[in-house]
């Protein structure tokens, strides 16, 4: 199992970095380069909407989105055209009010955001382009912040110093252009990230993903279709169908949801111009949507991610008997002690012929009886290769926590717990010192245990059956778990010793599954026995807690 | 010996082969071992004949199961009956209606086992003897000329040699030979007897 849930780890985390490397290989960065330039152009060009005063602050820029994302995909190589492409864009955008040596200046002034992206790619940093997990995310947001903060106090500084901006408008031109940077962040580089990163998609085109966006194009509708006084309180409508594909549709479609929505909302305020302080609010609101949207998808994402491994998990826990659950193993068991019974009674009863015939042929007698005494062995056999089968590999073991362990089987067993409607009630003892457990043997044992109790309360029929797991520290370095129920309990004859197999109270089964669970505590050096309650019955068992010597 | 069986004896186990036919050597039933079923069927091709078969069903190969399955493609006439370590309703009603003629769990008392056996081949040769008396009956009739045939089936019927004679456009005298000659080549000693050869030459088998 640690073998498939490390290769599970691996096709997952592995995935989108070696899409990315093989990216990285194959294109020309003399091809992606210009291109990248040509497109940074274009798009400040087309996102220059509301400037700021008489400087070039913009409520939203794209371009410092898509270098993000191409710098992280290309690597390092890209970041020459990095400062080609700022300066471009600022020559071109800002040529007639800005000086040259103020858009010099602000290209130099572009290594804040390389700094951030060189952390990113640092081996180090371990950060994977597809943003597969949350930290990953975390990350990409962090850098960002950090780095658009700077640029956006610096560049403003620069203007004021170089008389472009009244020093009255620092704070607020501060403010738009980390918002339109951040925007420019938030909407394009995850898009391009999922889009060029990714070897594998989700599919996401489906019709619910299309009603989600025709969801986004109505409230777009409903924003500005209203007179502008009522824009901000409508605002919130959008967060709908964002949330909507993040729980639904995953976390791709949510970076192309947020996208739709931004181009939406520029159009709409493009067509709908209000004052330009509007179009920051605006942009500080979508900056909300586009953080929550991508949180959302990822939280989505990392779920189902677990939900997988624990179905892998749940599937290599089931093969842990090596014959299949503990029902199989009782069926081949039956099997394997049939064949040498079957031979010892015939071999028995011609033996009482043959001692019953006069004269007795006594070669005949001796050769019977060793060929019974033969199938014995054989039986006997077949119940020491049972006791080898649950005999413990040692390296298996290491520390665990009980709480990890009734944690983890819990989560198991928790279809057998509700299709009986019982309800579980679990004490641990704070502190509890970690054990020395085969934690996947320890888990079947707890497992068969709460198995058991779900349907002892089954078969007495009872509505609102309790199952209760207690652990406590016990005496000489044990942990004693218990598991009792409220079923019918034990018969009262019923000794410790008689655990063995085929004694059942079930109406179905061999009873192999106790004898099973003391031969694996005991394999542990702990100790299995059936505890007297008054209601309902219990086990108990002691597991050994990890010695100073063990810890490393 | 006419009473003697001779059955083939089919388990992966070698215990069990053992004390089996040690056991039917006791009881005068001729025994041949295989380990496998295709082991069996490997005789079979050659022509060897068993009055029964007792086969196991859980085998590493063939099951029993798919054995009873093929010997009935093969149209193989005797019984075959399934023995099992582990056993469960539903297996031997497959088996049941797969065509074996017995089921039977390990451990069992192997005098159940010779019971069986020796109640399949006891049926399975009456079968055979009516099978053959059949046969003899049916090419006794077929040895007949086409107009003793007609005159066989006419009296079946109940009609007198005279209305035979009529019927056919011959003298009841020749009806009479006819009819003379006929009942002592089927065998009939009386009028009673005729119809009941009549009428299972002319049943299906």
């Amino acid at each position: 199992m640690g073998l498939e849930l490390k290769a599970l780890r691996h096709a997952t985390a592995g995935r989108s970095s070696r899409a990315a490397h093989a990216l990285q290989r194959s294109a020309h960065i003399w091809l992606v380069g210009p291109l990248f330039v040509a497109a940074y152009v274009f798009l400040d060009w087309i996102s220059f909407i509301e400037p700021y005063g008489d400087s070039n602050i913009t409520p939203w820029n794209p371009g410092t989105g898509l270098s993000f994302a191409l710098i992280l995909i290309f690597g390092r190589r890209m970041i020459p055209f990095f400062f080609v492409a700022r300066f471009l864009g600022e020559f071109i955008s800002g040529q007639a009010i800005t000086p040259l040596a103020i858009t010099i200046a602000s290209t130099v002034l572009s290594s804040g955001y390389v700094v951030a992206l060189l952390f990113l790619l640092a081996s180090t940093t371990q950060f994977d382009p597809g943003l597969t997990s949350m930290r990953d995310l975390i990350a990409l947001g962090l850098a960002a912040t950090l780095s658009a903060t700077f640029m956006a106090w610096t560049s403003v500084t620069t203007l004021v110093i170089a008389g472009l901006l009244a020093s009255d408008d620092f704070a607020a031109a501060t403010l738009r252009y980390w918002v339109g940077e951040m925007i420019g962040i938030i909407v394009i580089t995850p898009f391009g990230l999922v889009a060029l990163a990714r070897r594998r998609h989700t599919p996401f085109l489906t019709a619910e993903f299309l009603l989600q966006c025709v969801a986004i194009g109505a409230a777009l509708i409903v924003v500005f279709g209203y007179s502008q006084e009522r824009q901000f309180q409508l605002f919130y409508i959008l967060f709908l169908p964002i949330v909507w594909i993040a729980v639904r549709s995953g976390f791709e479609a949510v970076t192309i949801g947020m996208l739709l929505t931004q181009i939406g909302l520029i159009i709409g305020l493009v067509l709908r111009p209000g004052g330009g302080q509007d179009v920051t609010a605006f942009q500080a609101l979508m900056l909300v949507l586009g953080t929550t949207g991508l949180i959302a998808g990822q939280l989505v994402a990392e779920n189902r991610g677990s939900a997988l491994k624990l179905h892998a998990q749940q599937q290599s826990l089931a093969r842990i008997a090596r014959l299949g659950s503990i029902g199989e193993l009782a069926m081949a068991i039956a099997h394997e002690l049939n064949q040498p019974l079957m031979a010892a009674g015939t071999y028995t009863r011609l033996l009482k012929e043959q001692v019953g015939t006069q004269p007795a042929d006594n070669a005949a007698v001796v050769t019977t009886v060793e060929k019974t005494l033969a199938q014995v062995e054989r039986a006997t056999e077949v119940v020491k290769r049972l006791r080898a089968l649950v005999r413990l590999d040692r390296s298996q073991r290491k520390a665990a926590t009980v709480e990890h362990i009734v944690n983890e089987t819990l989560a198991l067993c928790q279809p057998d717990l509700d299709r009986a409607h019982a309800s579980v009630e679990v004490h641990l003892d704070d502190g509890l010192p970690p054990v020395m457990a085969d934690i996947l043997q320890v888990e079947q044992v707890l497992l068969n245990l709460l198995h058991n109790a779900a349907e002892a309360i089954t078969e007495a029929k009872q509505p609102h059956g309790v199952v209760t797991i207690t652990a406590l520290a016990g005496d000489d370095d044990f942990v004693e778990v218990g598991v009792t129920d409220t079923g019918p309990g034990f018969p009262p004859h019923l000794s410790d010793d008689e655990i063995h197999p085929f004694l059942t109270t079930k109406t179905e089964g061999l009873g192999f599954g106790l004898p099973l669970c003391k031969s694996i505590i005991e394999a542990h050096g702990g100790r299995l026995w059936i505890d007297r309650v008054a209601r309902g019955a219990s086990i108990r068992f002691t597991l050994p807690v990890v010695k100073d010597s063990e810890h490393a | 010996m006419p009473n003697s069986i001779k059955i083939g004896l089919i388990d992966d186990d070698s215990a069990v082969l053992d004390s089996l036919s040690q056991f039917f050597a006791t009881r005068a039933v001729r025994t041949t071992c295989f380990g496998a079923a295709e082991e069996f069927l490997g005789a079979l091709d050659n022509s060897v004949e068993f009055d029964c078969v007792v086969a196991d069903v859980r085998m590493p190969k063939m099951s029993g199961l798919d054995l009873v399955r093929q010997l009935k493609a093969r149209e193989f006439a005797s019984p075959v009956i399934l023995i099992t370590g582990h056993g469960d309703v539903d297996m031997a009603v497959r088996a049941i209606k797969d065509g074996a003629y017995d089921f039977l769990e390990k451990p069992f008392d192997e005098n159940r086992l010779l019971a069986s056996i020796q109640d399949a081949v006891a049926r399975m040769r009456e079968k055979k003897c009516a099978d053959i008396e059949l046969a003899q009956l049916r090419s006794r009739v077929n040895s007949l000329s086409p107009r003793q045939r007609q005159v066989m089936e006419l009296a079946a019927a109940g009609l007198s040699s005279k209305e035979i004679g009529t019927r056919l456009n011959i003298s009841a005298k020749t009806v009479e030979n006819h009819r003379a000659w006929l009942m002592e080549r089927v065998g009939a000693r009386n009028l009673a007897d005729l119809v009941r050869i009549s009428m299972r030459a002319q049943q299906r088998t």
